[in-house]
């Protein structure tokens, strides 16, 4: 199914959210992870993404890929989850079971064994830098699409992603330096 | 941007753990929720139809009732209407309160947010992510309120996801009774919001919009303490925090509970909507549902009923209210576990018990008693 014939479905049957999420599901639940930097709270925030594309597919007007707009909706919700911490569960009920780890998140990440020593670096950059590192490197996002994602303008996109290329060099450098 | 990448740029287009975490299990549970969520919205249309028809069929006995005796009523209604005039006439006017003058108030001193955009969100409009500080000034006495830093991100979450059509305020009277929410920016620069207790609406410039439920508990937490509204945001909030900490209980899933002993009086959360229709003592609050993107009325049951309905939650506060097992608002500790055994996930204020995949039934305890009993909608 080509992204422009997203515009006109008003309804998504099963079998469509069924072709996005074998599509785009990874894709979504990485970015959630690399967001959160937790295994269960990326397992949520992809089912709370795929619900709400089931449910709002008519919002879609093409204006952006199918794949920008679900990395939007994704990057939305991890942020929500982060930011409102347990008054979630109110209306997302599995947040409470994701949230009651006993390990702190930095742990977690090491536990998930991360497939690159570069993304641990990746993972010790502040949200703010580290999504936009993320939606450019791995998401190949243009400027305008990682403004429009984001909320921000290009100007600031373009200064965040500069800070956080800068930062990853020094650690990746610092790292290299003492193997 | 300029062009050159770092030599480990590339690295980052795999994937950043070395397994598929997204599986077929995962798609089948997303599928079989998504289609329960249609089933209940279907069931709710089907309902509300109901209800209009019903609605429909007494309006039109009543206009057919209205016609046929027609010349009756109307001299009838002549005699009641001059009786109603003579009895509504307005009191004397009485001297207003006299308000605590502050001249000028501090929060006068702050630039009035106004925001022109016709649609969207106002976190794409507007830069909430740069807001640093937030504080709340009560308009009639002057006295500025802080809000703990760790309870911002509740205005920050309801004015970044404030939909500028959907969240519009359907009465654009604001009341009488208002506060003023102070944002301080990064730049040193402070906005001010009014926002309205009785209405639960900010004012944006262009016009009132409903906030969330969330923001109402906290306001109302801040300004009346002794409320029973001030009183349930002090134990969710004090849930949340020990939910939250780092040393956290993990959710035990090893075992669930059969959801019959899980129900309120007898029904679950969508029996006890249709059973709170009937109820009359009620002071309702509308709010901005920003996940369903959606208006909806959260409520605040007085008298004997005493139970509050939030945004996908019924929490019952009198002890009236049992489960199957005898459980409710008065039973102690030891009690509960007697009579419904161990929580799922136990913190010192929030015991939650699981039935199905998720924990829908809480008990909040303030010093070893059952403060609230509380049922969550089915997600």
């Amino acid at each position: 199914m080509d992204d422009s014939d997203w515009k006109y479905v008003e309804q998504m049957d099963t079998q469509a959210l069924q072709y996005l999420m074998s599509a785009y599901g990874q894709d979504i639940w990485n970015l959630a992870f690399l967001l959160t930097k937790r295994h269960h709270l990326a397992d949520d925030i992809t089912q709370d993404v795929f619900i709400k594309v089931y449910q709002s597919i008519h919002l879609f007007r093409g204006a952006s890929s199918m794949k920008t707009w679900l990395l939007s909706i994704t990057r939305n919700i991890a942020i929500n989850y982060m930011r409102t911490a347990f008054m979630r569960k109110v209306t997302l009920t599995s947040w409470i079971s994701s949230q009651g780890v006993g390990v702190s998140a930095e742990k977690e990440v090491l536990e998930q064994s991360v497939t690159e020593e570069i993304w641990r670096v990746v993972l010790k950059l502040p949200l703010k830098l580290r999504e936009v590192l993320i939606l450019h490197a791995k998401y190949e996002l243009s400027m305008k699409e990682m403004a429009s994602v984001l909320g921000i303008s290009e100007g600031t996109v373009k200064s965040r992603l500069a800070r956080a290329r800068k930062k990853v060099s020094a650690y990746w450098k610092e790292g290299a330096a003492y193997e | 941007m300029n062009d050159f990448e770092p030599e480990w740029y590339n690295r980052l287009k795999g994937s950043p753990v070395n397994r598929r975490t997204f599986t077929s299990d995962h798609m089948e549970e997303i599928q079989q929720k998504a289609s329960r969520l249609r089933a209940v919205n279907i069931q709710k249309q089907r309902a509300r139809r109901t209800r209009w028809m019903m609605a429909a069929a007494a309006a039109f006995a009543i206009i057919a009732g209205l016609t046929l005796y027609h010349s009756k009523l109307g001299s009838l209604a002549s005699e009641y209407w001059k009786e109603i005039t003579v009895r509504h006439v307005p009191p004397e006017p009485v001297d207003p309160p006299k308000k605590i003058e502050n001249e000028p108030k501090e929060q006068e001193k702050l630039i009035p947010l106004k925001i022109d955009a016709a649609s969207g969100v106002l976190k794409d409009v507007w830069p909430i992510d740069d807001v640093k500080d937030i504080s709340v000034y009560n308009d009639q006495t002057g006295e500025k309120i802080e809000i703990p830093k760790e309870r911002q991100y509740v205005v920050i979450q309801a004015l970044a996801w404030t939909d500028l059509v959907k969240a519009i305020a359907l009465n654009q009277d604001a009341g009488d009774e208002k506060v003023t929410l102070a944002l301080q920016m990064e730049d040193g620069t402070e906005y001010a919001i009014p926002y309205s207790p009785e209405q639960n609406t900010i004012d944006l410039g262009g016009g009132l919009y409903y906030a969330s439920d969330k923001i109402l508990l906290l306001v109302k937490g801040l300004l009346e303490p002794g409320s029973r509204l001030a009183e349930l945001d002090r134990v969710l909030e004090q849930a949340r925090v020990e939910y939250s900490a780092d040393d956290s209980p993990k959710i035990d899933d090893s075992f669930m509970y059969d959801f019959r002993r899980l129900l309120i009086d007898g029904s679950d959360y969508i029996e006890w909507q249709t059973r709170l229709a009937a109820y009359s003592d009620v002071q309702p609050y509308r709010y901005f549902d920003s996940m369903g993107e959606k208006l909806d009325t959260m409520g605040e049951y007085g008298g004997a009923d005493n139970l509050i309905a939030l945004n996908s939650q019924l929490v019952f506060a009198s002890s009236q209210y049992k489960t199957v097992d005898g459980v409710g608002v008065g039973s102690l500790e030891d009690e509960v576990l007697k009579k419904l055994g161990k929580p799922n996930l136990k913190t010192k204020t929030g015991w939650g018990y699981k039935s199905g995949d998720y924990v829908r039934f809480y008990l909040y305890f303030e010093e070893g008693v059952v403060k609230y009993m509380s049922i969550n909608m089915p997600s």
